[in-house]
C-alpha cells in the first residue's frame, strides 16, 4: 500500500485549504473579539481564590463546572451498567479454571499491584493540590487489575464490595451537592471551612477533596469491574466453549 | 530548544499516525496509535496542562490500548471459527 493510494494529493489540498479557512475564521474573530478569548482564564484564575485549592484545574472542574461531573459520574455508572448486563449472563455458569500465564509474569504483576494502587491513591488524594484527581485516579488502580487480570485470569473481584463501595459513594456524592443547595442556596456550595491561608496543604479547599475522594472510589470500582468482564469474557469463550 | 523539541514531537506523531493508517498488521497498528498518545502526552505537557496530559497517559495509552487488544483477540477468534 504506498501513500498516493491511502492519501491522494486532492484530499490533501483539500484538508490543507479547509484547515487554512478555519485558522482564519478563528483568528479574525480573535482580531474582533479580543476580550471574549482572553478574560475566560483570567476569571477563572481570580475566581479560584473563593475555593482556596492549589491547582486552579480541579476548582473548575469540581466547582464551577461541577454540575458536568456529576453528568460524568452518571454516564459511567450507565455504561458499567450496560456492560455488566450485557457480559454477565455469558459468564454465569462457567467453573472452570484457566491456565495462568507464567511464574515470573505472575510474581511480578502481583508485586507491582501494591504500587500501581498506591500511586492511583495518591493521585486521588492530591487532586486538589497537583495534577490529577478522581477519574485519573481510579483509572490508575483499574490499570493495576488489569495487570493481574492478565497475569492470572483465575482471581475474582468480590463483587458485592465493589457494588457497595460504588453505589454508596455516588449516593453520598450527590448527598454533599445537595447539602450545599440546603446550607449556601446553590448547587455544590463549599459548606466545608475553606480558609485561604491553608492553600497548598492537604487539608484545604473544603470539599473538593472530599468529592474527589469520592469519585475516585467511585471510577475505581467501576473501572475494575468492566476490566474483569472484558478480560474474563475472552478467557471463559476459550475454556468453556470447547 | 523547546522549540526544537515540540516540532520534533509534532513530527513523530505525525509520522507514527500515518505508520498506524499505512501498516497492514492491525496489532501493530494499534501499537503505533499507542504511539500517538504518548507523543501527544508529551505535547500536553509542554502546552501546560499536566491534567490532560495524564488522563492521556491512563487513559489514551492504557486501557483504550488494552480493550483494542483484547478485541482484536476476540474478532480474529470468530474469524478464525467461521
Amino acid at each position: 500500500m504506498n501513500l498516493k493510494k491511502v492519501l491522494p494529493l486532492k484530499h490533501i489540498v483539500l484538508s490543507l485549504l479547509s484547515s487554512a479557512l478555519l485558522l482564519s475564521v478563528v483568528g479574525l474573530l480573535m482580531q474582533v473579539k479580543t476580550d471574549m478569548f482572553k478574560n475566560v482564564g483570567a476569571i477563572y484564575l481570580n475566581l479560584n481564590m473563593q475555593t482556596a485549592a492549589a491547582n486552579a484545574v480541579t476548582s473548575v472542574v469540581t466547582f464551577f463546572r461541577g454540575i458536568d461531573t456529576v453528568g460524568e459520574v452518571t454516564v459511567l455508572f450507565l455504561a458499567t451498567s450496560g456492560v455488566a448486563l450485557m457480559l454477565s449472563a455469558t459468564q454465569r455458569t462457567c467453573e472452570k479454571t484457566v491456565k495462568q500465564e507464567s511464574f515470573i509474569l505472575n510474581t511480578g504483576s502481583r508485586l507491582l499491584l501494591s504500587v500501581i494502587i498506591l500511586f492511583g491513591v495518591y493521585i486521588i488524594i492530591h487532586g486538589h493540590l497537583s495534577p490529577g484527581g478522581g477519574f485519573q485516579g481510579g483509572v490508575v488502580i483499574a490499570t493495576a487489575f488489569l495487570l493481574l487480570f492478565l497475569a492470572n485470569p483465575n482471581i475474582k473481584l468480590s463483587h458485592g464490595i465493589l457494588t457497595l463501595g460504588e453505589s454508596l459513594s455516588g449516593a453520598t456524592y450527590v448527598l454533599v451537592v445537595i447539602i450545599g443547595l440546603f446550607k449556601m442556596n446553590i448547587l455544590l456550595g463549599n459548606f466545608l471551612p475553606h480558609p485561604i491561608g491553608e492553600i497548598g496543604e492537604l487539608i484545604s479547599g473544603g470539599i473538593i477533596p472530599v468529592i474527589y475522594i469520592l469519585v475516585g472510589i467511585k471510577v475505581g470500582s467501576e473501572m475494575s469491574v468492566i476490566v474483569e468482564y472484558f478480560i474474563k469474557e475472552d478467557y471463559y469463550k476459550e475454556v468453556c466453549d470447547a | 530548544m523547546i522549540g526544537l523539541i515540540i516540532l520534533f514531537t509534532f513530527l513523530a506523531v505525525i509520522a507514527v499516525a500515518l505508520g498506524a493508517i499505512l501498516s497492514k498488521d492491525i496489532t501493530q497498528s494499534v501499537m503505533l496509535f499507542m504511539g500517538v498518545g504518548l507523543g501527544s502526552v508529551v505535547l500536553f505537557f509542554i502546552f501546560q496542562a499536566p491534567d490532560v496530559a495524564l488522563t492521556e497517559a491512563v487513559i489514551g495509552t492504557g486501557l483504550s490500548t488494552a480493550v483494542f487488544l483484547l478485541g482484536i483477540r476476540h474478532t480474529s477468534q470468530e474469524e478464525a471459527e467461521s
